[in-house]
């Protein structure tokens, strides 16, 4: 059975239904925005690494520094007149422009994390946007790896020297040998200059804001030894990529980076350290709206850098006190306690509207503002939106954005929107991201395909029906499941477990449990019910055969199948519909499509050899007629195929004993009703559908009901696999 | 009495206890159990890749229904009660050039020479046992030699 599940199972159409959950899940398709932000963003730096780190690996630490200074510095650098922003202004602003910074890496920033609420919504909003609520625990840990980096620099003296030191040190002791990766050392070169470069730009005291300044500045660093200029010059030119770089070049760097610590300590005299370019560099492009969308995925790509490396810096600078953990883990406390907030209370991204009105978590949210430089939300007073988008709007221009200019009608037009939609109720199975995303198209002026596809990939994640939210809760797996999962890694994510004779009593005649689950799969798109669940209701209430053998064991009759899926439903609290067509009422092949158009799954009782490809003779292999025959095998039938006229060509079927998962139009025909020579007795099909759902609250209490089916699985009560994805929302 | 046609029917129906599992009721045959005769049959599960394969395992479960109504007596499970003595985890391969395959008249004859003797024996004519015996030639010529033994074991007669 095994080995034809294995050979002839198409687990892509499996997988397709699992997806439909998260999948898984299952899952994918329920998978939120926030996901999907989150997802995207792993997938830039992804990119990132495989084109830009895939050399770098043996220099991690010291790249890793440079790249969260030097990439979005080089970039930005180019695109924006940083000679029209007055020092002064910086200074005033600077706090904000680090909150609008810390913010960056916050959320991922990756193409999608472009929308212009999160651009706009930094200083006041983040944490009270939807945004900071798309943001998944991973993008928070990466805003605070970040900033652990900049604030834990100057309480432990971390100055550029020692960073610089750290990156000449590090790299003869773990690369140098390996330094024939000519790329990575162009890299470090780049960085380098990157980072001195932006260490210029915002050392007001000494270093001038203007290139020519900066280059000046730059001499009389080469003065002290160091071929600086060429280095520079190459900085100055960000797209080229590593193969263009020659030895000639590697020996430059070299030399250069022998001269990094005369040249870091005299930047650095000043006290200047790591935080103050990251923050600015990465600020910079968020205020304004002419930067094109390749700086932004730039910023997103230097974002996702800190995040993956930073531990790595960590660690290779144990040998000093450079960065120092007990900061890291002050960092981690406001965190931690918001997050366990939200876990405890089981909020996701969608219930932003009730938990903000949590005086316990914008206690919580304060101290972590705090904590990140932020201004505290008087959350008590008159309401913080109120206000917010002038205030914004005054902080922009006096960040140096015209009043009157059109990018900051944008921003601010954004950023309304965004307050708008916090005002605005937010029903949970209404994701309020199009908004957002819409304003996202009108900032970004580039690259619009690519990030349209992206739009349209959040908005058809958008259509995904409120039901399948529940996929998001992660799937924990019983002891049995655990027990299967031991031997088949990947047996619930892969389709497999659609196979009949999974089950704990060893029963192999279950393809009626079997299908039932699968039915019951495929209509609320998880995983969650398996063959050992279902067949667990089933024998605890003598719904199919037992006490014979194995092989017999777990066959469901008609009336049996149809008793089990009214226990079913009874843990489901009434959430499916079942309908019986059977005999001269069987439903024929339009029907069945009808039915399935309209979002039913149907169980159908089949001839199995028909099903299998052996067509009914006057007698079987054994020379047993087969005039008239019984139906013998339990399928689910989870789609139709029609040509582009409509017609039905053929039905996608999950079939437990065989892994046969489409059939024609005539074969569906003939496994059901059998031929005008060999009729099928008994053709059957079994309807299922949802019912309404009632609005969140409406919901009867799943108690008493769901604890019947935890406990007929026996040994997975912990999981409490009902409550958890059907008694979620009674809660 | 029934004809055997209408209890072969009822006899696919009850098999298994009428639960959707892929299966096939053999041939009818008579079996002799505390000094009475009945009809019996024997009940084989597969799968797919048995039907692929041609090889099929032992059956599971073997039935009595009574000679003259047909009306199912007893169901046995194989591993509870045995009519033979057959390992469990063999496969039996029915690929067989020589067995014959049966035309629909071949069964008319068939299934006629089953009621005739069904209905001697019910007259307490027990000289049908030779006639009887020419019924299971029948039977045994059109299945598959490694397949016939069950039939061998279930008709004791």
């Amino acid at each position: 059975m095994a080995d034809e599940f294995d050979t002839s199972v198409d687990t892509s159409s499996f997988d397709d239904t699992g997806s439909d959950v998260s999948d898984t899940s299952s899952f994918d398709t329920s998978t939120d925005v926030g996901e999907i932000m989150s997802d995207n963003s792993f997938d830039v730096a992804d990119t990132f690494a495989e084109s830009e780190l895939s050399d770098m690996e043996t220099i991690e630490t010291t790249s890793d520094i440079g790249d969260l200074m030097a990439d979005t510095d080089a970039e930005y650098t180019e695109s924006l007149d940083t000679t029209e922003i007055e020092t002064d202004i910086i200074e005033d602003g600077s706090d904000n422009i680090e909150n609008l910074m810390d913010d960056a890496p916050n959320d991922g920033f990756s193409e999608v994390s472009d929308i212009p609420s999160d651009i706009t919504s930094e200083t006041e909003f983040a944490a009270e946007s939807d945004i900071v609520d798309l943001m998944d625990e991973a993008a928070l840990e990466t805003a605070e790896e970040s900033l652990d980096i900049t604030d834990g620099e100057p309480s432990e003296s971390l100055d550029i020297s020692e960073l610089m030191d750290e990156t000449v040190n590090d790299s003869p002791d773990e690369t140098i040998e390996n330094l024939e990766a000519v790329d990575t050392t162009e890299n470090i070169a780049d960085e380098t200059m990157d980072d001195i470069e932006s260490l210029m730009d915002n050392n007001n005291s000494e270093v001038s804001d203007t290139p020519e300044e900066t280059e000046e500045i730059a001499a009389e660093v080469v003065e002290s030894g160091t071929d600086l200029s060429d280095l520079m010059n190459e900085t100055d030119e960000p797209s080229e990529m590593p193969s263009d770089i020659s030895v000639e070049t590697t020996e430059e760097v070299s030399d250069a980076l022998e001269g990094n610590e005369e040249i870091t300590t005299e930047v650095t005299e000043d006290g200047t350290d790591l935080s103050a370019p990251m923050n600015e560099t990465v600020g910079q492009p968020e205020l304004s709206s002419d930067i094109p969308a390749e700086p932004l995925e730039q910023v997103s790509e230097t974002a996702d850098m800190s995040e993956g490396n930073f531990d790595e810096t960590v660690e290779d600078t144990t040998d000093g006190t450079i960065i120092d953990a007990s900061n890291s883990e002050t960092d981690v406390s406001a965190y931690d306690n918001l997050m366990a907030y939200m876990n405890s209370h089981n909020y996701g991204q969608q219930d932003v509207g009730e938990y903000s009105q949590d005086p316990e978590w914008q206690e919580l949210n304060n101290a972590y503002r705090i904590e990140q430089g932020m201004e505290p939300i008087d959350y008590g007073g008159n309401d913080w939106t109120d206000t917010h988008v002038e205030d914004f709007k005054d902080e922009l221009v006096a960040l140096g954005i015209p009043e009157e200019s059109a990018e900051l009608e944008a921003i601010i037009e954004n950023e309304q929107q965004g307050i708008d939609d916090i005002k605005k109720p937010t029903p949970v199975d209404e994701p309020n991201n199009e908004d957002l995303l819409d304003g996202a198209e009108e900032i970004i002026d580039a690259d619009s395909a690519d990030i349209s596809n992206e739009i349209e990939a959040i908005a058809e994640a958008e259509t995904i029906e409120p039901v399948e939210d529940l996929t998001e809760t992660p799937r924990v797996f019983d002891d049995f499941e655990n027990s299967v999962l031991e031997g088949k890694p990947d047996f619930y994510e892969t389709g497999s477990f659609y196979e009949q004779g999974i089950n704990e009593y060893g029963y192999q005649g279950t393809c009626g449990p079997t299908s039932q689950a699968n039915a019951l799969n495929k209509l609320f798109d998880t995983n969650e019910f398996t063959e050992n669940k279902v067949l667990n209701v089933a024998v605890d209430n003598n719904l199919c055969s037992m006490d014979t053998s194995p092989e017999n064991c777990g066959g469901t009759t008609t009336e049996q199948f149809m008793e089990l899926y009214d226990k079913m439903n009874e843990q489901l609290d009434g959430k499916i519909d079942t309908q019986l067509f059977e005999y001269d009422n069987a439903l024929d092949v339009n029907d069945v499509a009808d039915k399935l158009d309209e979002g039913c799954v149907l169980n159908v009782a089949v001839d199995a050899n028909a099903l299998w490809d052996q067509p009914r003779e006057y007698v079987n292999s054994m020379g047993i007629p087969c005039d008239d025959f019984y139906s013998d095998h339990w399928i689910t039938v989870t789609g139709v195929q029609r040509d582009e006229l409509g017609n039905v060509q053929g039905f996608d079927i999950i079939d437990s004993g065989g892994g046969v998962d489409y059939v024609s139009a005539d074969k569906y025909h003939e496994m059901c009703f059998g031929t005008d020579e060999h009729r099928v007795i008994d053709p059957t099909a079994i309807v299922v559908s949802k019912k309404d759902v009632s609005p969140v609250g409406e919901i009867p209490t799943a108690e008493g009901t769901s604890s019947d089916i935890n406990d007929s699985t026996s040994n997975n009560s912990e999981s409490g696999w009902f409550q958890r994805i059907f008694g979620r929302r009674n809660n | 009495m029934l004809d055997i046609k209408s209890v072969v029917s009822n006899l696919n129906r009850n098999a298994l206890g009428g639960t959707k599992i892929p299966h096939a009721v053999s041939n009818s045959v008579l079996r002799q159990e505390n000094e009475k005769i009945y009809i019996a049959a024997f009940v084989y599960t597969y799968n797919r890749e048995n039907l692929q394969s041609n090889k099929m395992p032992r059956p599971t479960q073997w039935l009595l229904a009574d000679i003259e109504s047909g009306e199912i007596i007893k169901e046995y499970d194989c591993r509870s009660k045995d009519f033979s003595d057959a390992e469990f985890d063999t496969l039996y391969d029915l690929n067989d050039p020589n067995v014959k395959r049966p035309s629909r008249e071949d069964f008319v004859e068939i299934y006629t020479l089953f009621d005739d003797i069904r209905n001697e024996i019910t007259k307490n004519d027990l000289q049908m046992v030779d006639k009887y015996h020419d019924y299971l030639n029948r039977i045994l010529e059109i299945t598959p030699s490694n397949y016939q033994r069950f039939y061998k074991d279930l008709s004791n007669l």
